[in-house]
């Protein structure tokens, strides 16, 4: 990739959390409530990606496959927790799918789309599982709030259902395809606009970076396309399992 | 015949219903009354397989909850709701939609045959092709017995199957009732002392139980029963 990028200098950052300083200010007059969320989330990001960075740097330097997947694994802990945490559900199985989901869809995206030889090269791996993972997360969390929000409103229709001799998924099905419909909406909506609304933080980061725009531009359908099966994947495993959580003995339990 | 053996259904920790032994029998429409909150529609959808309970549920002689899949227990002895529920979309889309169900794909949707229902429900056909969000209380309840008459179960769990109704269109009903019963066992929870005189067999939830009387009743009298079981 040709020349490497700008580096942006310490006055400039300085510069940057001025101007943050002058925003929160703002937010403070305006009364708008969110100020101590925005200085938390600012607090936040600053903390995280600088850890992230040293850590990088590191795992970028040693780049074996074990440290490869003791990240990885931090990394599936992580989104789960959050999933969990966002959509109020509780489930031990949104571990393994995330893990196994992630892990199958990087590594197809890793050797079999960029002919990659070393699958655990972390340069890569590291940061388009992130994405995978990130986009993942997001849609199961929504999937999984909606699901489990319409099976509450529903339980008289899913009796119905049961009565006429629905199985389980039948009973379900409706509030199932709508769950994953919703999640699925913001990646298509962001597919359709790709290139003209806005241009993706990975391709702008690699034409900055000095690589040929046609190239970035490869590298951009093969990422969408990525996360788009590992989103439909994801969230349809995680709703098949949290759907048999609210059957027991065939009777559906809200 | 439908006969519930030790038949036990606890709600949370609270045992709600506690029969020893009791059978329906087809020919006869049976009424079950009693006070407010004393578990008849509990007792319903328990006999309708759609709550967890223990003990037995036999129909016939030899087939039961033990030998029968919960699914085909569900139609064969089937419970409908007092407010019913349908998916979006037309009256006849929801009674097509039944059919679709793996469970049901040996069975065909027979329009005439709703139709006949509808006749004698005093439904006008135009209502089938209505947006069941825009139909009345009554016309909902009156096409949700239709969709459940029409995969003809061997009994059907009535609750309150004429609370949205006036007082013309519950005797429609009852006339309907009976004219199925032999084919169709059918056994209502009901509030209506009309519905409860002109039932055949009156029985009443109290004390856990199902108790049979065996004598006459009339209006009076069954409000004073449930006055004496109110606590
Ligand atoms: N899923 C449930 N969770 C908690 N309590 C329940 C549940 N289902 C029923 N109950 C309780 O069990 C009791 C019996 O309820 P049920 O609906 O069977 O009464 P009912 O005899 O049909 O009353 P009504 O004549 O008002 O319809 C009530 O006290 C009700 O609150
Ligand atoms: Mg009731």
């Amino acid at each position: 990739m040709g020349e490497s990028v700008k580096d942006i200098s310490m006055l400039s950052m300085i510069f940057l959390y001025l101007l943050s300083g002058g925003l929160t200010l703002i937010l403070y007059v305006l009364n708008l409530g969110i100020v101590k969320d925005f200085l938390t989330s600012l607090l936040r990001m600053s903390v995280q990606l600088f850890f992230g960075s040293i850590v990088l740097m590191y795992i970028f330097k040693i780049n074996t496959y074990w440290i490869v997947l003791i990240f990885f694994t931090v990394m599936t802990i992580v989104a789960s927790h959050t999933i969990i945490k966002k959509s109020k559900v509780t489930g031990w199985f949104i571990y393994p799918v995330i893990f196994i989901v992630s892990f199958t869809m990087t590594f197809m995206f890793q050797v079999v789309i960029v002919g990659n030889t070393i699958w655990y090269d972390s340069r890569y791996f590291i940061t388009i599982s992130g994405m995978v993972m990130g986009n993942s997360m997001n849609a199961c969390a929504l999937a999984l709030e909606r699901f489990n929000g319409e099976l509450k409103e529903n339980g008289d229709l899913i009796e119905t259902l049961f009565s006429f001799g629905a199985n389980n998924f039948e009973a379900v099905s409706e509030f199932f395809k709508r769950s994953i419909r919703s999640a699925l909406m913001p990646i298509i909506t962001n597919m359709s606009s790709v290139g003209i609304v806005f241009f993706p933080g990975m391709m702008t980061g690699q034409i900055l970076a000095g690589a040929d725009p046609g190239n970035a531009v490869k590298y951009q359908i093969a990422i969408m396309v990525t996360i788009a099966i590992s989103v439909v994947l994801s969230t349809m495993l995680n709703l098949y399992f949290m759907m048999n959580r609210h059957f027991s003995k065939g009777i559906f339990k809200q | 015949m439908l006969t519930i053996k030790n038949f036990k259904i606890f709600i949370n920790t609270d045992k709600l219903i506690d029969i020893e032994h009791f059978s329906f029998q087809k020919g006869f429409l049976y009424s079950i009354f009693g006070r407010s909150g004393i578990g008849k529609s509990t007792l319903l959808k328990g006999i309708g397989s759609l709550i967890e309970y223990q003990g037995e549920i036999f129909f016939g002689d030899t087939i039961s909850n033990k030998n029968l899949n919960v699914r085909e227990m569900r139609k064969k002895i089937h419970y409908v709701r007092q407010e019913p529920r349908f998916l979006s979309g037309t009256g006849l889309d929801n009674l097509k939609y039944i059919f679709k169900l793996n469970e049901n794909r040996n069975m065909r949707f027979d329009e005439d045959l709703a139709y006949m229902f509808a006749d004698k429900l005093n439904i006008e056909r135009e209502l089938f092709y209505k947006d069941v969000k825009n139909l009345s209380g009554g016309e909902k309840q009156r096409l949700s017995l239709i969709r459940s008459l029409i995969i003809q179960p061997d009994f059907i769990l009535l609750d309150e199957p004429s609370s949205a109704l006036d007082i013309h269109t519950e005797e429609l009903l009852i006339k309907l009732l009976h004219e199925i019963k032999r084919e169709i066992g059918v056994i209502v929870v009901s509030h209506s002392t009309n519905f409860i005189i002109n039932s055949d067999k009156k029985l009443l939830l109290s004390d856990k139980k199902i108790n049979f009387l065996d004598y006459e009743v009339n209006e009076d009298l069954i409000k004073k029963i449930i006055e004496e079981h109110n606590g």
